[in-house]
């Protein structure tokens, strides 16, 4: 029987647009296949989520690479090229985890990265319509990749 | 004749919990100004609490931090169960201080390898120490792991936990599933023996500071969630009687109210100060291992925090084992808490220091008032302290080397900006 699928949306519920990866997450939950976690943006959570994983999929909202509610889709390698731009006081969890995992050569084999294009981050905004009418696609990419066969 | 002047500002603080900035200001070369300052904005959490209902309050301010959630719990439910005349003991006591012992490994361990460990080394963070000092860095997460573990058993999850309450716990977790956690327990007790052994071997600063200090101290035990208010200059109060002696005060440069001994002034709460004023509260070997590492039974060098905090951890780790090689599963799990008419303060040992809550309950059973004294805003002035200290030393120093210095000379005490308010950058001005 295959392991499931370590799955992790990551964000912040009081935070508009940076909720999208826990609204996400929260409808994968009870998927076969997958073992699905949320947290808040911690480095350290993140990564004990994520090390030594053969494959890891996360979930977060990104500021930038299009317009509000678009989906990208990156790979380790491509990760590694994010830049911080926190509205935590605690740091950027998934830049960091990424940088930290990839130093201790623990990050999953095969590690995919959903980012949902942002618009509004600010304490206490709802979620824009652009990333809410998102949500619904990008839950069924994450099961799509979870079940298509490692390359 | 001109009078040279010199300025080091830092503008963003980076590696600790918060946003805020330091300005430091030299002229005819004497340190002229230092200024911690705290630019977020306040989060009125105190004003929120108003007419909410008393058990609303220990998941509202754990959500003052996400780091140390659970002093903001065990304050809250102590000062509420103080106000009704209610004193929690067994199972539910134990389970508590097991509880906090889960967050200070986690918050301890996250501040020795991740944000502090880096300025012993002369490294920028902890991703560059995880390339030079990879065994160190897993070592540390691994720890942290089994801290965030035990909140996760006890609490419902690692951050914000849910199931504590007024009276106890929601529910009691199993005696097996505590049980469960005893082998990484036991791995990390002696990785935080590790850990004190490899931070004793870092560079240290050679300083020593008059801080009056100021913690919690308890007859038998080494301080978490009970004692009386001591100080290394004499006071010995009950929490109830902290506004006698302590009192709150607005800066111009910071967001987060400082506060001082009254007639006296700074003071400092955390490690360093639960340390020296109970060193005689910790087991033999861990005063052992502690002295080992190059400790006295007082430290009043704030860089070397960082072995006190190792210290701390190890203990943290060894009381979590012979709390959980007693545990029975309480029932029920939390005592009924009448409420009406009161007022109830308590203090506790959150990581970073002693946290301070007060409230007040109206006819109606609901909260009409709430005082919440976060350790780092106590702290603020012995930090500026610091900072003029280690400026006054450093002043033979490049820009860059003493911004180095002062930052690091900052996080010696973990600050919390979140809790404080939030905060920190850091500016140096030599005129």
């Amino acid at each position: 029987m295959t392991a499931p699928i370590r799955v992790i949306g990551v964000g912040q519920h009081y935070r508009g647009d940076d909720a999208a990866g826990l609204a996400v997450a929260a409808r994968l939950q009870g998927s076969a296949g997958l073992d699905v976690h949320v947290g808040v943006p911690d480095a350290a959570w993140l990564l004990a989520q994520i090390e030594d994983q053969p494959c890891a999929i996360v979930i977060d909202c990104v500021r930038g690479g299009g317009a509000p509610g678009s989906i990208l889709r990156l790979d380790a390698a491509a990760a590694a090229h994010l830049r911080t731009a926190s509205t935590t006081s605690h740091g950027n969890a998934l830049a960091e985890a990424l940088a930290l995992g990839t130093a201790l050569g623990c990050l999953p084999t095969r590690l995919v990265i959903f980012g949902i294009v942002g618009d509004r981050f600010a304490l206490g905004d709802a979620m824009s319509p652009a990333v809410v009418a998102a949500i619904p696609a990008l839950v069924d990419l994450v099961r799509a990749e979870a079940l298509s066969p490692p390359p | 004749m001109t009078v040279e002047t010199r300025t080091i500002k830092v503008d963003m603080l980076a590696r600790v919990e918060g946003e805020g900035a330091l300005y430091v200001r030299f002229r005819g070369g004497h340190v002229e100004d230092v200024r911690l300052t705290i630019f977020e904005p306040p989060r009125f959490f105190e004003a929120l609490l108003r007419g909410r209902e008393p058990t609303e309050a220990p998941d509202i301010t754990a959500r003052i931090c996400g780091i140390c959630p659970v002093a903001y719990q065990m304050s809250a439910v102590h000062a509420l169960e103080h106000a009704a005349g209610v004193a929690i003991d067994g199972q539910i006591r134990a389970l508590r201080r097991l509880l906090y012992c889960g967050e200070w490994i986690e918050s301890h361990v996250l501040h020795i390898y991740m944000l502090h460990a880096p300025d012993f080394l002369g490294l920028p963070d902890a991703v560059e120490l995880a390339r030079t000092h990879g065994d160190v860095v897993r070592q540390g997460l691994r720890m942290k792991k089994a801290g965030n573990a035990l909140i996760e058993c006890i609490g419902g999850r690692a951050v914000h936990p849910v199931n504590t309450r007024v009276g106890g716990f929601y529910r009691a977790p199993s005696r097996a599933g505590l049980r469960a956690l005893v082998p990484e327990l036991e791995w990390g007790r002696d990785a935080a023996l590790a850990t004190i052994k490899f931070v004793a071997t870092l560079p240290m600063p050679d300083i020593e500071q008059d801080y009056e200090f100021v913690s919690l101290r308890h007859p038998d035990e080494y301080p978490l969630n009970e004692g009386r208010i001591v100080s290394s200059r004499g006071i010995d109060i009950a929490p109830s009687e902290w506004s006698d002696v302590f009192e709150e005060f607005q800066v111009r440069h910071s967001n987060a109210l400082h506060a001082r001994v009254k007639q006296r002034g700074a003071y400092l709460t955390g490690p360093l100060a639960r340390y020296s004023l109970n060193f005689d509260r910790l087991p033999a070997h861990i005063q052992q291992a502690a002295q080992d590492a190059g400790l006295g039974p007082t430290c009043r060098n704030p860089f070397k925090s960082i072995i006190v905090r190792a210290v701390e951890t190890l203990y943290a780790f060894e009381e979590a084992l012979r709390i959980i090689a007693q545990y029975q599963e309480p029932a029920p799990s939390f005592v009924p808490v009448p409420l009406r008419s009161a007022v109830g303060h308590a203090a506790t040992e959150a990581p970073r220091g002693l946290l301070y809550h007060r409230y007040a309950v109206d006819d109606a059973g609901l909260l009409s008032e709430a005082q919440i004294v976060p350790p780092t805003s106590q702290n603020q002035g012995s930090i500026e302290r610091d900072l003029w200290t280690v400026a006054s030393d450093g002043i033979g120093l490049t820009d860059d080397a003493l911004r180095a210095r002062c930052e690091q000379s900052i996080r010696n005490h973990d600050p919390c900006i979140s809790c404080a308010t939030h905060f920190l950058d850091l500016r140096v001005e030599r005129a």
